[in-house]
């Protein structure tokens, strides 16, 4: 029971992006997909979310090919959740979180619907904005909103493409404990791209490092930080500590003298 | 199951749509008089279309100002009861009311201001949406016959058409019988001259007739020789062209003439004095042929396009040719025009619609 | 002015609720609208110069209907309804509907509230094609014969294609969207005044009708025709208003992940509102600024949710081109203003306004 990657590649144009890569994240994991910038980890969510298509490769969860699935059954296992950018038309809060439905109603939506929607929005603490503009919502809001949108959509697998690098520490902080509780209730498997290699550590099962299209580490993210590899990585002289908290990166070069 | 509603709802509408075409036709009794063959007569319009006609029209809208001095020469113009704005403008002598305007132009017709004047027969020139006016009107059964005034080329055929509408052969007849008698004049007196080289501006600066015009027809016919005859952009059959200010310097026209839009209204003088002046300050022209023998002349379209150019003809020929025309009085024949045909009662003079200004 | 100043898209969760309604009465307001958009309508159809009252109105059309006798003294103002005001009035709506229809697709799709078929160039473009089509026919093919309406389709395809091609290779904002849309109403626009070189003035004037819109040429043909594509495109977009939600609201990348078949959706809903714009241009020629201001006055009133939308945008639609167009043959009665012109002195100060208050947002 878990969702898999399989020599999955990929590239725009002549210039190769993934180069064969495999990953095993047991549902209701929670996995970070971590690496510097083009290595491939936002192309990765995207190929899973079919928001871009693969060269080569398979994406299954459950045994259960999610490429090959109508769009819509897809839709109905996986939801991803893109950084908030601006929006060309007014919306409501809770009109912006029913588009979650999509996948799964018909013209109108029923009291079903509306109530999956209401609970969403609770669960991300937007109970008082429900009849907000989105035009009005902070970043941080407005990422929550669309965090409650993938929750609206009861999917399975939950992808999130880098949703805290716009925000404030409180709201990085605050995403990261709310689809750390997602997978925890639920049993809803989350694979998240993000930067923060202290963050992922902190609230992630699992550790997949990305580079050059290819994965160089993967595992807990105590046995999968390991100094010399992710200098390497990064280009950067880094040193890992384990302590009490966890496991600790930082850049050699701030270290007290 | 939504989306199949949908469906349902799109079938029903298009259904419905497409039986509303179908109008329950109820008891007419006689309305179109088509079934009236007393008198009945049957013409074909400029547009090759063959009308058929109650009888001799009583009551007439026509659209375009060159077509209401036809009906007005021809004797028929206490028949027309609907014109346009232009024809308003250019004719004050007609005497229009503004609520005998059914258009501002020759495309946007109000049918229903038509059909309230209760013509017999609806005229408009080529150039204005004839076919549309057909379908409009058809069903109040007033027919609309094409007839244009403006094109010299079919001069004598829309004037016998005026007259068959209007049931005013005679008044026809001496209508171009007048034209002849001018062309005949002309055609007799420049045989055997020189011809001039001329050129021909018409209401915007350097637009010019080329051949196929009007313009260039009478400069032919009144012995001048059109600077730009050599050109044909074989489009329009209007055939009038914006030509380059450096090419006129090299044709250096020995006669100029600019006549601006017809008015009937008397133009002032600091009107030709204006154009003249723009006229002569055009950059290079103190040095054409024209403009240093002070042969440049200002028009009113009014006039030297009355009667199919056929005035403007006159006049040009007597200003290419004068010894040949020393005995003869174009303002004579202008007069006549005025006075005889349009019937104005106050004609201001000639020199009122065309001055030298060389 | 203090330094400290907050910018309002910090405002803390638990700021007071917002002034905006919440949309909650959206299928009372469709309702009042469809009732207004008849009355309207109706109203219209009785005022133009000759005298038609309501009492007229409602008999001639029921006669109509329903068959009876036609008096006598009854035959002019019936003929004068039925056969010149009635078409107008619904060709007017029709056209108008249709276009905002296309309007609020195209808005939609592009996520862009400044582009309607007028200012993406397609409306020009069909013009220019409907225009070749009599020039090259020799004036023989009117308004609304099915060749001209291919050449103007096919122009109008053709022309949304590279616009919208270009739009999507190169990653365009909305603003150089929007210049390559003036470039090409430019270019269109002098491709057809370059027509008239060419044309003799009995084709000139059947090609000059194109160049700006009118519905005086209006008759039951015309209103069958045109109401028959905006009534069977109101239903087929309303299917797809879930998918057209999604664009229009996350974006292609999020639309796509909520199970939304984004090119293909794309692809046929473009074609959709290609084929209104250009089978109103070959009956009415180009009217401009419907497909802008219908969409946006629809979405003042009911809000961006396209399920509604797209109703309320037919009724607004119709009901501005029909308002203009009464405005057009009743202001300087009995002269005809042509309702391109009427509609460009609404359309164009609420165009210049849209881009003035024109959200961050749209990029």
């Amino acid at each position: 029971m878990s969702l898999d990657v399989a020599s999955v590649r990929f590239g725009y144009r002549r210039t190769p992006v993934l180069e064969g890569v495999d990953l095993r994240v047991a549902e209701g994991g929670f996995c970070a997909l971590l690496g510097p910038n083009g290595s491939g980890k936002s192309t990765l969510t995207k190929i899973i979310a079919r928001v871009l298509t693969p060269a080569a490769g398979s994406v299954s969860f459950h045994g259960r090919d999610l490429l090959a699935a109508p769009r819509r059954e897809h839709a109905r296992v996986v939801a991803y959740v893109p950084q908030s950018g601006p929006a060309p038309f007014e919306q409501t809060v809770r009109e912006a979180v029913l588009l979650g439905r999509t996948p799964h109603i018909g013209l109108r939506p029923t009291r079903r619907d509306r109530d999956i929607v209401a609970a969403a929005i609770d669960r991300l603490g937007l109970g008082a904005l429900g009849d907000r503009p989105m035009s009005q919502l902070s970043g941080g809001q407005a990422q929550r909103v669309l965090i409650a949108r993938a929750l609206a959509q009861e999917p399975r697998v939950l992808l999130l493409d880098e949703p805290t690098s716009a925000l404030d520490l409180r709201y990085q902080i605050e995403t990261l404990q709310i689809v750390r509780s997602v997978t925890r209730e639920e049993g809803v498997t989350a694979l998240i791209a993000i930067h923060d290699l202290n963050h992922a550590a902190h609230f992630c099962d699992q550790a997949v490092l990305l580079d050059g299209g290819r994965v160089v580490a993967d595992g807990p993210p105590a046995e999968a930080f390991d100094a010399a590899v992710l200098s390497r990585v990064y280009g950067l002289d880094v040193r890992v500590t384990r302590g009490e908290q966890g496991v600790e990166v930082r850049p050699s070069a701030l270290e007290a003298a | 199951m939504a989306r199949a509603l949908s469906l349902a709802a799109a079938i029903t509408v298009v259904s419905t749509a497409s039986a509303c075409g179908t109008v329950v036709t109820e008891d007419g009794a006689k309305d179109t008089g088509s079934g009236t063959s007393e008198g009945a007569i049957t013409v074909v319009d400029d547009a090759g279309r063959t009308v058929e006609l109650a009888g001799p029209a009583e009551r007439a809208v026509v659209l375009n100002s060159y077509g209401n001095e036809f009906a007005q020469a021809i004797g028929a113009g206490d028949r027309v009861v609907g014109y346009d704005r232009v024809s308003q403008s250019r004719l004050p002598y007609l005497g229009i009311a503004d609520d005998q305007v059914v258009s501002e132009d020759l495309q946007e017709i109000n049918y229903e201001s038509v059909v309230e004047l209760d013509p017999d027969v609806f005229i408009l020139p080529r150039n204005g949406a004839w076919q549309e006016a057909a379908r409009q009107l058809e069903s109040f059964g007033i027919p609309v016959v094409v007839a244009t005034a403006w094109d010299f080329d079919v001069f004598h055929e829309t004037v016998d058409l005026l007259g068959e509408v209007f049931g005013e052969p005679e008044g026809a007849e001496r209508v171009a019988g007048f034209y002849d008698e001018i062309f005949g004049l002309i055609s007799d007196r420049v045989a055997g001259t020189e011809p001039v080289r001329v050129y021909w501006e018409t209401e915007q600066p350097y637009l010019t007739g080329l051949p196929g015009s009007g313009f260039d027809q009478i400069i032919v016919a009144a012995g001048g020789r059109n600077i730009y005859g050599d050109l044909d952009t074989g489009g329009d059959q209007q055939a009038e062209t914006t030509v380059d200010p450096a090419s006129l310097l090299e044709r250096d026209p020995e006669v100029v003439v600019h006549e601006f839009g017809p008015s009937a209204a008397p133009t002032g003088d600091d009107r030709f004095a204006t154009v003249a002046a723009d006229l002569t300050g055009r950059a290079g022209w103190q040095g054409l042929t024209a403009v240093r023998d002070g042969n440049v002349f200002v028009t009113n379209g009014w006039a030297t396009s009355g009667l199919s150019k056929a005035i403007g003809a006159l006049y040009l020929a007597t200003w290419l040719h004068p010894g040949a025309f020393a005995d003869t009085d174009p303002d004579g024949y202008l007069q006549r025009w005025a006075e005889e045909f349009q019937g104005i009662e106050d004609f201001a003079g000639a020199g009122a619609y065309l001055q030298k200004v060389g | 002015m203090t330094l400290t100043q907050t910018p309002p898209r910090e405002a803390a969760p638990d700021a007071p609720p917002p002034a905006r309604p919440a949309w909650r009465g959206r299928p009372a307001v469709l309702w009042a609208g469809t009732v207004l958009a008849v009355l309207v309508t109706g109203w219209c159809v009785t005022a133009g110069t000759a005298d038609a009252g309501p009492a007229d109105v409602w008999q001639a059309v029921r006669l109509a209907v329903f068959g009876g006798v036609l008096r006598e003294d009854f035959a002019q103002t019936y003929s004068i309804i039925i056969n010149l005001r009635l078409p107008r009035v619904l060709l007017a709506f029709a056209a108008g509907a249709a276009l905002s229809l296309a309007g609020v697709v195209m808005q939609g799709l592009l996520r862009n509230p400044l582009v309607s078929p007028f200012t993406l160039g397609v409306s020009p473009a069909a013009a220019f094609g409907a225009a070749l089509a009599i020039l090259l026919t020799g004036g023989s093919a009117g308004s609304g014969s099915w060749l001209v309406i291919g050449s103007a389709l096919g122009t109008a395809l053709a022309v949304s294609a590279v616009v919208l091609g270009l739009a999507s290779a190169k990653a365009m904002s909305a603003a150089t969207l929007l210049l390559l849309g003036i470039a090409l109403t430019q270019l269109f626009e002098a491709m057809t005044a370059a027509l008239q070189f060419v044309a003799d003035e009995n084709t000139l004037q059947a090609i000059v009708r194109w160049t700006f819109g009118s519905v005086n040429d209006a008759g039951w043909q015309d209103v069958t025709v045109v109401g028959a594509f905006a009534l069977a495109a109101l239903p087929l977009l309303l299917w797809y208003s879930r998918d057209l939600n999604a664009i229009a609201f996350a974006g292609d990348d999020a639309a796509k992940s909520l199970g939304v078949n984004v090119t293909a959706v794309r692809v046929g809903l473009i074609v959709v509102s290609v084929v209104l714009a250009a089978v109103v241009v070959s009956f009415c020629g180009v009217i401009g600024f419907v497909g802008l201001v219908g969409p946006h006055i629809a979405r003042l009133a009911i809000g961006a949710d396209h399920r509604y939308l797209l109703p309320f945008s037919f009724l607004t639609g119709g009901l501005l081109l029909v308002i203009a167009d009464t405005v057009g043959r009743t202001v300087l009665a009995p002269s005809v203003i042509p309702v391109g012109i009427v509609v460009a002195f609404i359309g164009a100060p609420v165009f210049i306004n849209l881009i003035l208050t024109r959200r961050g947002a749209a990029q």
